[in-house]
């Protein structure tokens, strides 16, 4: 169901809050962050480009607050353009706001950052963001809060409607992933292409929140509905209903996960809403089809489940900032007018503020979305009251599990380890990894 | 007779006079000039290398992450180096390592060796051929990693098509295999670098003296007697810094398989250079990769020492 969402309600039911309260609306127009209007100059570095949504907010800010002016620097969000953030922060460049992308960069970020419990506390506007939120909305470590999560991603999935209507199928408004498995079969034609590019989650979606770790702080792999996961990703890779992971590899479809998709070769795609970018760049990739958005399936029917897309986009304000009051005002008016800036790029603000829904999927979808979405799915997906994103609070070792799952599930797939052993191996290395993380 | 000795030393050597004897000798003027030349390189040689290495060694016994500064320099002594001694990703990737500089250097030398010989005689088109072995060494890495993962593909490349056509029905996934992988990385390793061993191979034939060769030949040596009693051992020199240059290059090899394997598939590519990767910039332990890249570094060193001793008194030339 489609609801009509006022401005400062979180987007779909973000970690969890089903979006059901629409806090109070003030007002029409650009929302202020409020504070410090003393004027200077703000260095602000983030991993978006800044044609991308960021000079358009930019621009905004600085008709509301001429005498701040903000430079914007864009880093690339790989390792080595993390580690020039990091060293950037260490060493004393200018920096006032950076963004991280991921909780674990924010944690170890933390000693190069504000502390704003206190502010988030202290602010209405934001208060689904404070440490003591119920759910939890935002990154927490020891209690503080280092950042303000400006977007949310949550995983989708793309799939090819010309497809569908040639098989025949009706797609549910929502399903399970019994039902996801069927479709992935009868969309599936041997030797042409593949019913999926990959499998839904089992695990993530069951557990939610800290599902790679046990209550007392170790890994959690030995839940059976990690191998309960890996079983369905076989099961499907044998039946030939997804593409086999050797492909996958192959092709750096994990990177590239769109290419397959545009091309016709596979009719769904289980991915975060980055790929609107590539559907919309119909120069580049043609094709003649539109592209359906369902939510991932549920791993039991009737039962309520997680997103395992994430909270992103998460701002911070330098340790060493001379401009705290402005750089603090700069951070609100982000997060509060990410709804009408940087959707065009992509991304879905964690705030909805002004935007109306069929505005802010018309900027998702672009001019052609008609032509090339099913504009009524992503509007049925993206404010569904069943749309809960999972937030973590532990991160030990979290790179470095994630990478070791990553490495483990491709050699289950390749025929190399057994389910069993994909189980032990995970349980023995990722708790290594927690026992060694900084 | 030592008085005609000390006569004609005078005659051929005159006394150099004290003022300018002082100026050239350790202190003077001279000595000082040559320092201000060299000076230039000589910080830039401190800065750019003597320094980051020695911070290298220093940083192996700490515990560092980088976000938290000098002031976040844990001394940890050795734990970094007890921790890799038990740590069972270290030796595989010391395993793999070995593997993939072992079988890589040898068969790189051997194709550049056996190119060498056959640009060095009368083949029609000899300087283009030269130019198209040695055009691999110079392209980046990332164009070959593109070119060879086309041709890797399992089910679309090239190499697959043809040994399929060949009459082989189930042909190796190469680089998303984990038996293959590594063999890939060695094979495409191989692939760009002979070019360059011909070239500094075919310099060193082609500036070999004939006489010897013509020598050997009426003493009655057969083509082959030739190539191990005068070739081969003329080429020790050459031969000898082709090995150890590129064990240093093989053993660092890193470009490559970050951007065709990341380590993968399971940890089947992942060597030491790539997991000081992996601990430095994606877990930030900067300490503990710090400690793999100076356990690397002395691998190479004793290695390059152990062939430098071993080719010695081997060859025509020293």
């Amino acid at each position: 169901m489609t609801r009509h969402l006022s401005r400062r309600t979180v987007l779909g039911g973000l970690a969890g809050t089903a979006a059901a309260g629409a806090l109070a609306g003030c007002g029409n127009g650009t929302a202020t962050g409020g504070g410090g209007t003393k004027g200077g100059v703000l260095n602000v570095w983030g991993g978006v480009p800044a044609e991308s949504g960021p000079d358009d907010l930019i621009k905004a800010f600085n008709e509301e607050y001429p005498n701040i002016k903000v430079t914007y620097t864009r880093y690339v969000n790989d390792d080595q353009g993390n580690v020039k953030l990091d060293t950037s922060l260490q060493g004393g460049v200018p920096i006032d706001v950076f963004f991280s992308y991921n909780p674990a960069n924010v944690k170890k970020r933390s000693s190069l950052a504000l502390d704003l419990t206190e502010r988030i506390a202290g602010d209405p506007d934001l208060a689904q963001f404070a440490a003591d939120a119920d759910p939890i909305n935002n990154y927490v470590f020891d209690g503080k809060l280092f950042c303000i999560p400006a977007a949310l991603a949550p995983i989708n999935v793309y799939v090819n409607e010309a497809m569908v209507q040639e098989a025949g199928i009706t797609l549910p408004e929502t399903w399970d992933i019994d039902e996801y498995v069927e479709v992935a079969r009868k969309l599936t034609v041997p030797g042409k292409r593949y019913g999926s590019l990959n499998s839904p989650s089992v695990a993530r979606a069951t557990l939610g929140p800290n599902s790679n770790y046990t209550a007392d702080g170790r890994s959690n792999f030995a839940h059976p509905t990690f191998a309960e996961e890996l079983e369905l990703n076989l099961a499907m890779q044998k039946e030939g209903i997804r593409m086999p992971q050797s492909q996958v590899l192959a092709e750096k479809l994990k990177v590239f996960p769109h290419t397959p998709f545009l091309a016709g070769r596979v009719a769904m795609v289980i991915q975060s809403g980055h790929l609107v970018r590539y559907i919309g760049d119909t120069k580049e990739y043609p094709h003649d089809f539109r592209t359906i958005c369902m939510p991932p399936p549920a791993p039991e029917r009737g039962k309520a489940y997680w997103n395992t897309g994430q909270i992103g986009d998460l701002m911070s304000i330098s340790s060493k900032t001379k401009n705290e009051e402005n750089a603090w005002t700069f951070v609100k008016f982000w997060v509060l007018n990410a709804g009408k800036y940087m959707i065009k790029g992509g991304r879905l603000p964690s705030i909805v503020g002004d935007a109306e829904p069929a505005d802010m999927i018309a900027q998702l979808l672009g001019p052609e979305r008609d032509e090339l979405y099913d504009p009524a799915s992503w509007e049925r997906f993206l404010f569904s009251d069943e749309l809960k994103v999972a937030v973590d609070t532990q991160f030990a070792g979290a790179t470095q599990i994630n990478q070791i799952m990553e490495k483990l599930t491709d050699e289950v797939l390749l025929g190399d380890r057994t389910v069993d052993s994909w189980v032990t191996e995970a349980v023995k290395q990722a708790d290594a990894a927690i026992a060694t993380s900084p | 007779m030592t008085d005609i000795t000390t006569v004609t030393a005078e005659r051929v050597v005159p006394a150099v006079p004290a003022a300018r004897r002082r100026a050239r000798g350790p202190g003077g003027v001279s000595t000082r000039v040559g320092w201000l030349f060299i000076l230039p390189n000589l910080l830039g040689f401190a800065a750019f290398t003597v320094v980051p290495l020695l911070s290298g060694v220093a940083i192996a016994f700490t515990d560092w992450d980088v976000v938290s500064g000098f002031e976040g320099l844990q001394f940890v002594g050795l734990a970094n180096f007890v921790e890799l001694a038990g740590d069972a990703a270290f030796w595989g990737a010391v395993r793999r390592t070995l593997t993939y500089a072992g079988f890589g250097v040898p068969l790189t030398m051997i194709g550049g060796l056996a190119l060498a010989l056959a640009l060095n005689g009368e083949v029609p088109g000899r300087a283009a051929l030269r130019v198209i072995f040695f055009i691999p060494h110079i392209v980046s890495s990332i164009a070959i990693g593109f070119v060879w993962l086309l041709l890797l593909n399992p089910t679309s490349g090239l190499v697959n098509l043809g040994l399929t056509a060949l009459g082989i029905s189930e042909p190796p996934t190469w680089l998303v295999s984990q038996d293959w992988s590594l063999p890939s990385l060695i094979l495409i390793a191989v692939w760009s670098g002979v070019g360059f061993h011909a070239v500094i191979y075919l310099s060193a034939l082609q500036s070999m003296p004939t006489d010897l060769h013509e020598a050997a030949a009426i003493d009655g040596a057969g083509p082959l007697r030739r190539f191990f009693t005068v070739t081969w051992r003329s080429l020790m020199p050459t031969t000898t810094f082709l090995l150890i240059t590129s064990m240093i290059s093989q053993s660092q090899g890193f470009g490559l398989i970050a951007f065709l394997t990341q380590g993968g598939p399971g940890e089947s590519t992942t060597t030491m250079s790539y997991l000081m990767y992996q601990n430095g910039f994606q877990y930030y332990r900067f300490g503990y990769a710090a400690a793999i890249g100076v356990t690397s570094f002395l691998g190479v060193l004793v290695l390059s020492v152990f062939f430098w001793r071993l080719q010695r008194n081997r060859g025509l030339y020293t």
